[in-house]
């Protein structure tokens, strides 16, 4: 169980943060640049060719002025000087308006620019790297214009305009680090207002504390109100409310969490090197996944294509023969639940000797032929008559398909028919809520004419959950078989993702890479689907199915606690970075 | 298990009048008075500028449909749906003019006294479902309420489908999705793929499309062919308010989104008691108009149920 404040939000932000978010950690924990070398790159491959860097952080937007006087800040933390922040220097200062402030050029409808906001942040961001000089002057001018007689500044310096204390924390801060006796005046002046408010707002009686309090902390904690009681106690129920305990994404944002530890780290109430300690951990944990997942990466494609190779699909077969065989061996592991020794390759094989081989498609097509076979499999006798129905109206649906439209010349013939065959041969036939939902956002695609990979193979998915029978995880399987297994089409691999169940699930948390306990993930091992296709996409943005390395280990070791220890264990690929390998090793020097 | 859902927890009380014989009087009564609101319809088209039947009337009985689902909110500003579409008529008089989504903002803001107060973002959803059905309307020829359907259905797979905002589709896909498996090719399926059509659009609203089918078949007179037993009765939260003051319901009925459990509810009371028509339960929303919903105490002594109301609320 993991114990400590700094060691859960420290593997929370790991684990469920945004990259950039993560890089913001990082950078406030003053980490080695060596180890940071995937964040940095991603960042400085986001700039555009003007300097900025794009909205939102999605590669192509438009350059966003937040974004930009963010991604300097971050990057003058980390002490990195060079062509690209001078790009992005001479973005801003290209951006300033006359009035010496700045503004989104983008009019968002129905949200009031917040000109002194933006003005102070890249001011701010500008000092980092010592800019002086006429533009300097006047975003200051601008800010000590903007400050209303009570010492707020307002969203913008039009009259309707409302306070805005993230405003005032920023601009206030960015005074301050002016060394000029009269600019620090104004912003005493500033902080006096939000300590007002503060104090206002403390005697109030809370659950927890309110999300301002989260906003204004910073520019009390270094105007010197760190120490002061009511901000220990704000500062103190965030590392002790419930809320804060760091189960799974449900329970905060990544985005306030950040926000909490860099108030937290600047008022020394927690442990700096603990969380420290644990971000290198989980470094070289995941740089060390990396390497034996490249060091095994042909094992783990042998391993699947043997176990093909025994229920009767080689890779050099005809292509609608391994298409069939792949969605008939997904549609049965569907049922791995009936029984504690089901295996799907037995059953594969007792399935297919009732049918027929999968090559002959036809004899699949015929429902009657499919759903007298699952009637009089053994292993399925505990399964709802209604299931096994859908399962054999599924598999025939799918064999209908491929003998009317194959052979496929390629992934784009054979998404977008089956784009099309669901949407007007299938769909009349099928019910249910969730198909219904699944059916209307294939329409869209279909409507838009979305032919692009990544669509037509989120297409392909929608069409299988389109399928009777066919849940999120079989559509995911399948496609992992055919497309990156047997890679029938090597292009869209880079699409593929790696199914989740307790066998990738378990040697996640054997490592220590998430936030929640063994028993919490056992409950409901898909919470950790969105954390492990994070990682996968972290480790090998151009192949993230590669972290299926990890099934491998669950099936073979993890979940099989016979071979998890002693002799055998020592066999399991991650033993040397995994818990239960230390302990063992700590174990037998000590005998 | 839906079934049983709606009748073991929503349709005891039902059931039990069912069975008991109690609800022979109050089928009577609203068949006597489903005249009168028959006319009562007539005269609020007729007062609205729809006389004559064109395609222009279909559009504007679904305008009409929509403004209606502000009734009450109206009703307290002392206007009714009717006056309102009058003036929105002035100025959108032709089915090109449905077209125009500025002119038709303009409008609601200068010439609607209260459907221009509305918020922003309801206001941008009328004006789009008004565009989007003026489109279907213009393609359709005939008379027919098949053609309709399928060019409506064809219209909003093909073409609303991709035009819609991500935040309001993904609210909408289940019907998307229903729409797709929808195959027009008699008139059960027409009404309903009408009423799934509409239910895809910005501002659809269930009550919108029951409305419009029991305006355009019943009281227009719209479609060749009888279709009175296909018909799904409109209810909304004045309708919701008569039938648990009349003992129909265990519990209010409050979620009235298409599909949903409690619409089924609804559906299934007035399948029950009126199998040739159940839009005849209409007579009850005259009754929560008049009498019954959004005063200050109901008038009950003057009410057309009054004798058959156990006034359960």
């Amino acid at each position: 169980m993991i114990e400590d404040f700094e060691t859960r939000a420290a593997r929370y932000v790991m684990e469920w943060g945004e990259w950039i978010e993560k890089l913001r950690l990082l950078a406030e924990l003053e980490i080695d640049i060596k180890n940071l070398d995937i964040y940095i790159k991603k960042l400085l491959d986001l700039q555009n060719p003007d300097g900025g860097f794009p909205k939102k952080w999605i590669k192509g937007n438009n350059s966003g002025i937040i974004e930009t006087a963010t991604a300097l800040e971050l990057l003058s933390k980390l002490k990195i000087k060079n062509e690209n922040t001078q790009k992005a220097i001479e973005h801003l200062l290209r951006k300033q308006l006359i009035n010496g402030s700045w503004r989104e050029e983008e009019y968002i409808k129905g949200k009031t620019p917040r000109t002194n906001l933006l003005t102070a942040k890249v001011t701010r961001a500008l000092l980092a790297y010592n800019i002086k000089g006429e533009k300097i002057r006047k975003a200051i001018e601008f800010l000590v214009r903007g400050q209303r007689d009570d010492g707020f500044w307002l969203t913008s310096l039009n009259e309707t305009a409302e306070i805005d204390l993230e405003a005032t924390n920023e601009a206030a801060l960015t005074l301050l680090e002016l060394e000029d006796e009269y600019l620090n005046k104004i912003a005493k002046l500033g902080i006096d207002a939000i300590w007002k408010w503060f104090m206002e707002k403390i005697t109030e009686e809370w659950s927890e504390p309110p999300k301002e309090a989260l906003i204004i902390t910073e520019a009390l904690i270094r105007a010197g109100f760190g120490e002061a009681e009511a901000v220990r106690r704000v500062l103190q129920s965030y590392v002790k409310t419930e809320r804060w305990r760091f189960g799974d994404k449900r329970s905060i944002s990544t985005k306030e969490a950040i926000k909490v530890l860099e108030e937290l780290l600047l008022a020394n109430a927690i442990d700096k090197e603990k969380i420290r300690r644990e971000i290198e951990r989980l470094i070289f944990i995941k740089s060390k996944l990396k390497e034996l997942i490249e060091n095994y990466e042909n094992d783990v494609r042998n391993y699947f294509l043997i176990r093909f190779e025994e229920i009767g699909i080689k890779p050099k077969d005809p292509q609608e023969k391994i298409l069939l065989g792949c969605f008939l061996y997904s549609m049965m592991d569907q049922f791995f639940w009936t029984s504690e020794d089901f295996d799907p390759q037995v059953e594969y094989r007792g399935i297919v000797g009732l049918i027929g081989g999968v090559h002959e498609i036809s004899k699949y097509k015929e429902f009657e032929n499919v759903r007298e076979a699952f009637f009089r499999s053994r292993a399925l006798r505990g399964i709802a008559r209604r299931r096994k129905i859908e399962v054999a109206r599924g598999i025939s649906l799918f064999a209908e398909f491929l003998l009317k439209y194959g052979p496929f010349k390629s992934f784009n013939d054979f998404a977008i028919k089956l784009r099309a065959y669901i949407l007007f041969e299938v769909a009349p036939k099928i019910s249910g809520w969730d198909t219904s939902y699944n059916l209307g956002k294939l329409l869209r695609l279909f409507a838009k004419a979305e032919n692009s990979t990544d669509k037509l193979m989120e297409s392909v998915i929608l069409s299988l959950e389109c399928l009777p029978a066919v849940g999120t995880k079989i559509a995911t399987l399948f496609p992992y078989h055919a497309f990156w297994i047997f890679e029938i089409w090597p292009e869209v691999k880079k699409y593929v993702k790696c199914p989740i169940d307790w066998n990738i699930v378990k040697p996640y948390g054997m490592l220590e890479l998430s936030c929640m306990t063994l028993k919490e993930l056992r409950r409901d091992p898909k919470r950790a689907s969105s954390a492990i296709y994070k990682l996968a996409e972290e480790l090998f943005p151009n192949d993230p199915a590669k972290i299926s390395f990890l099934w491998i280990v669950g099936h073979e070791w993890c979940t099989k606690p016979y071979r998890c220890y002693g002799l055998a264990g020592k066999k399991c690929w991650i033993f040397e970075i995994c818990t239960r390998g230390r302990r063992y090793e700590r174990k037998k020097n000590l005998e | 298990m839906r079934e049983r859902k709606i009748w073991n927890e929503y349709l005891t009380k039902f059931t039990a009048r069912l069975e008991g014989g109690y609800l022979e009087n109050l089928k009577e009564v609203i068949r006597r008075k489903e005249r009168i609101v028959i006319k009562h319809h007539t005269m609020r088209l007729k007062k609205a500028g729809i006389i004559k039947i064109s395609k222009k009337a279909l559009i504007d009985t679904f305008t009409y449909s929509i403004f209606d689902l502000y009734y009450w909110k109206l009703h307290k500003k002392g206007t009714t749906p009717a006056e309102e579409l009058k003036r929105f008529k002035k100025t959108i008089n032709t089915l090109d003019k449905y077209l125009d989504e500025d002119l038709i903002y303009y409008t609601l803001k200068d010439e609607c006294k209260h459907i221009g107060k509305l918020t922003r973002k309801n206001i941008e959803k009328i004006i789009s479902t008004l565009r989007y059905m003026a489109e279907s309307i213009e393609r359709v020829h005939k008379r027919s309420l098949i053609e309709f359907s399928k060019i409506l259905r064809n219209h909003v797979m093909f073409n609303v489908s991709k035009e819609l905002p991500e935040s309001i589709f993904s609210r909408k896909a289940r019907y998307f999705g229903l729409l797709t498996s929808n195959i027009v090719d008699d008139k059960s399926s027409a009404l309903e793929a009408i009423r799934l059509s509409i239910a895809c659009l910005p501002e659809g609203h269930p009550y919108t499309a029951d409305l419009f089918l029991y305006l355009t078949s019943k009281i227009l007179r719209i479609w060749n062919g009888t279709i009175k037993s296909q018909l799904h009765a409109p209810i909304d939260s004045g309708i919701s308010e008569v039938i648990l003051s009349l003992g129909l319901t265990d519990k209010k009925l409050k979620n009235l989104i298409y599909l949903s459990l409690h619409y089924e509810v609804f559906q299934t009371i007035s399948q029950t008691l009126f199998p040739e028509d159940p839009s005849k339960m209409i007579v009850l929303r005259a009754v929560a108009e008049r009498w019954c919903y959004d005063r200050d105490w109901k008038l009950c002594k003057n009410c057309w149920l009054n004798e058959n109301c156990p006034k359960e609320y």
